[in-house]
């Protein structure tokens, strides 16, 4: 991709503090705040598939909020295709449409009194993309076909549907505003094999179709190997490595995302334990570890990284790493190969 | 002090550990019965790490919440046996069987946060879990076996103050460590965990096998999973155990075409960007059809397989429940 021509999306130095109510909070203590997003940069070039990975906490599915609308910033801008989503969110309603989200259980996000042709002619009506009762139902005929359903499904509500006739529901409504860019959270999570399978080629087919532009959001890494062409991978707040799919993927460079990739292999692994060469688990994002965030987990810690904070800095083929020690540790072997059973 | 054997020896020859046969468990519902597990036979030996995999509405897991007789009430369970080392378990009044769960069988479950009350400390918890029999100092000994010595002076915090991966580790300590069971039931006891504590999670269950010897069943619809750490895997579909078969076995020459049709959708079956293959139609009804419960999906499906339901015949050393098995095309 070019740098000069605009992304479609572009955020900088996007901060999301959420405070912190209850117990935590002693009296005349300062206020302390969750530190979801700590300052990250994205960009999405037009028809691009990027995924955000990373574990619970990392902060993943709170830039997707923000991205959409749902939660306001507290710092930092998000533009989608000229269009300022933050810090203006509400007000404007084009910014809205062209953003859409396909939220992980689908079960929850759609309205379970509700008929499909309902579910689907409300954005549709909203956004004013048809008007009058026939040409409404025309539209919404073709964002079911869109996701591979019949038209009988018009009269059906969501208890009737499957976990992944829902979902394709949900993707369809997503649909309905002829947006530019789809957040999908963690649209696979709940799914079986074969339906989420299913939903894997649909979604492939319908970026192709439509020229849509993906941000995915995931755990599963095999899912994100199927449907993006970049990755950037987050850990507690701050994005620590990006470069291409088959970058991150074959050859991670950052401590952390070569421990995610050890813990979840690309091939199936028979009778062996995944590496994964961490110990601990993510910390608090309320008090966030000093210097580099990953350093209390991190095989490859010195000193130097308890204090001093590593930016993310390019490397070559267009990726970047967020480390100290990432120059003495490209030549240090990929940790990739899963460990025996019995480590001891 | 039981004589556990050699910790890791599967062995085969003495009685099995858990031995089912014919077991059926039927729902009643509002809108008739549910047959949700039909005619399932398996054998567990000591030590071995046995794997049930299926997708949603297999009957995974109700098989399991038979396997402690602990089903909703109004559910029918019906088996020529469901014995723990050559004890019938179906014959056995309630109070017999409340003393067994928790000493002779524990039960890993699949959401940590949610099996434990919010409201009470996990000190209180954790104690009521193996029966009172414990004191802090013990507790402590058992935390510290899993990784979780730091804890000691967190005990009186809540569930929710703990991470997933935490809380899941002390249900480990107490459901697996704390009585020594001879057999452990997890229940996709690392589903809500992120992969790296997946890990951690997995070699703990793996690591006291080794030491204590005991035998465990785990149900998961991860495949990943089952490869890892399981020695034998039964493949459940729509209530029938449709294949058993070492683990290697099951992975690379699977037998039954639903086996191979599950193997062959997993994305880390395929090329990045390619198509994957989906197992065309849907599970929906798949109990209540008088045949094979895969026909209207499989490949090979014939009259016969339509109206008459396969036996188990074995292949090797898997066990297939297909009028047409074989080694995928």
């Amino acid at each position: 991709m070019s740098a000069a021509v605009e992304p479609l999306v572009s955020v900088e130095g996007l901060v999301k503090h959420y405070p912190v109510r209850g117990p935590r909070r002693r009296r005349g203590a300062p206020a302390s705040v969750v530190h979801a997003v700590d300052g990250i940069d994205l960009r999405i070039a037009r028809g691009e598939s990027v995924a955000l990975i990373g574990e619970s906490g990392c902060g993943k599915s709170t830039v997707a909020k923000v991205l959409v609308g749902l939660v306001p910033a507290t710092r930092g801008v998000v533009r989608v295709a000229g269009h300022d989503v933050v810090p203006v969110t509400v007000r404007d309603p084009e910014a809205r449409r062209r953003v859409q989200l396909v939220s992980q259980n689908p079960w929850s996000a759609l309205n379970r009194a509700r008929t499909v042709r309902h579910i689907l002619a409300q954005p549709v009506l909203l956004h004013g993309r048809a008007t009058g009762r026939d040409a409404v139902e025309r539209r919404v005929v073709e964002l079911l076909g869109l996701v591979g359903l019949p038209a009988e499904y018009l009269d059906r509500r969501p208890r009737d549907l499957s976990g992944g006739e829902l979902q394709r529901v949900t993707v369809a409504r997503a649909l309905a505003t002829e947006p530019e860019l789809l957040v999908l959270d963690e649209p696979t999570a709940s799914l079986d094999v074969s339906v989420k399978a299913t939903l894997v080629n649909l979604l492939a087919d319908l970026r192709a179709e439509l020229g849509l532009t993906y941000l995915l959001i995931t755990h599963e890494l095999d899912v994100a190997r199927h449907l993006v062409d970049r990755v950037a991978v987050m850990y507690l707040g701050e994005v620590v490595e990006t470069g291409t799919a088959e970058q991150v993927f074959t050859a991670p460079e950052h401590p952390y995302t070569r421990a995610l990739l050890a813990a979840s292999p690309a091939e199936l692994v028979i009778g062996q334990l995944h590496g994964d060469g961490l110990v601990g688990e993510v910390p608090s994002a309320i008090d966030v570890p000093s210097g580099c965030r990953f350093h209390t987990r991190c095989p490859f810690a010195t000193e130097t990284c308890t204090t001093e904070h590593p930016l993310l800095r390019s490397r070559p083929g267009d990726r970047a790493v967020a480390c100290l020690r990432i120059d003495e540790l490209a030549d240090v072997p990929v940790a990739g190969t899963p460990t025996g059973r019995t480590p001891q | 002090m039981r004589d556990r054997g050699e910790p890791r020896s599967v062995d085969t020859g003495a009685t099995p550990v858990l031995r089912v046969e014919g077991l059926d468990v039927t729902y009643r519902t509002g809108r008739g019965t549910l047959p949700a597990v039909r005619d399932v036979s398996f054998e567990v030996s000591r030590g071995e790490v046995f794997g049930l995999v299926g997708e949603s509405g297999s009957g995974k897991s109700t098989l399991l919440s038979a396997l402690m007789r602990l089903l909703p009430r109004g559910t029918e369970l019906s088996a020529g046996r469901l014995e723990l080392e050559g004890d019938d378990l179906l014959g056995m009044s309630e109070s017999r069987l409340r003393g067994l769960r928790g000493t002779e069988m524990g039960l890993v479950p699949q959401r940590p946060m949610t099996s434990l009350s919010p409201v009470t400390p996990v000190r209180a918890q954790l104690r009521r879990l193996t029966g009172g029999q414990v004191d802090d100092a013990r507790l402590h000994e058992l935390l510290t076996s899993v990784g979780l010595g730091g804890l000691r002076e967190r005990l009186g915090d809540y569930p929710f103050q703990f991470s997933g991966g935490q809380l899941q580790r002390m249900l480990i300590a107490i459901a697996v460590l704390a009585r020594e069971p001879r057999l452990v039931l997890a229940d996709e006891p690392t589903t809500t965990l992120d992969a790296t504590v997946q890990a951690q999670v997995l070699r703990l269950l793996i690591d006291l096998r080794e030491r204590l010897g005991n035998t465990v069943v785990l149900v998961t619809h991860d495949l990943n999973v089952v490869a890892q750490v399981c020695d034998r895997v039964g493949v459940m579909y729509g209530g029938r155990l449709v294949e058993v078969a070492p683990t290697r076995a099951l992975f690379e020459d699977p037998q039954h075409p639903y086996t191979q049709a599950l193997l062959a959708a997993m994305p880390s079956k395929h090329a990045p960007g390619e198509r994957l293959r989906p197992i065309p139609g849907t599970v929906s009804g798949a109990q209540r059809l008088p045949g094979c419960p895969f026909a209207p999906r499989c490949p090979r499906a014939d009259a016969q397989c339509r109206a008459v339901d396969p036996a188990p015949r074995p292949i090797d050393a898997a066990t297939v429940r297909c009028h047409h098995p074989g080694s995928a095309a």
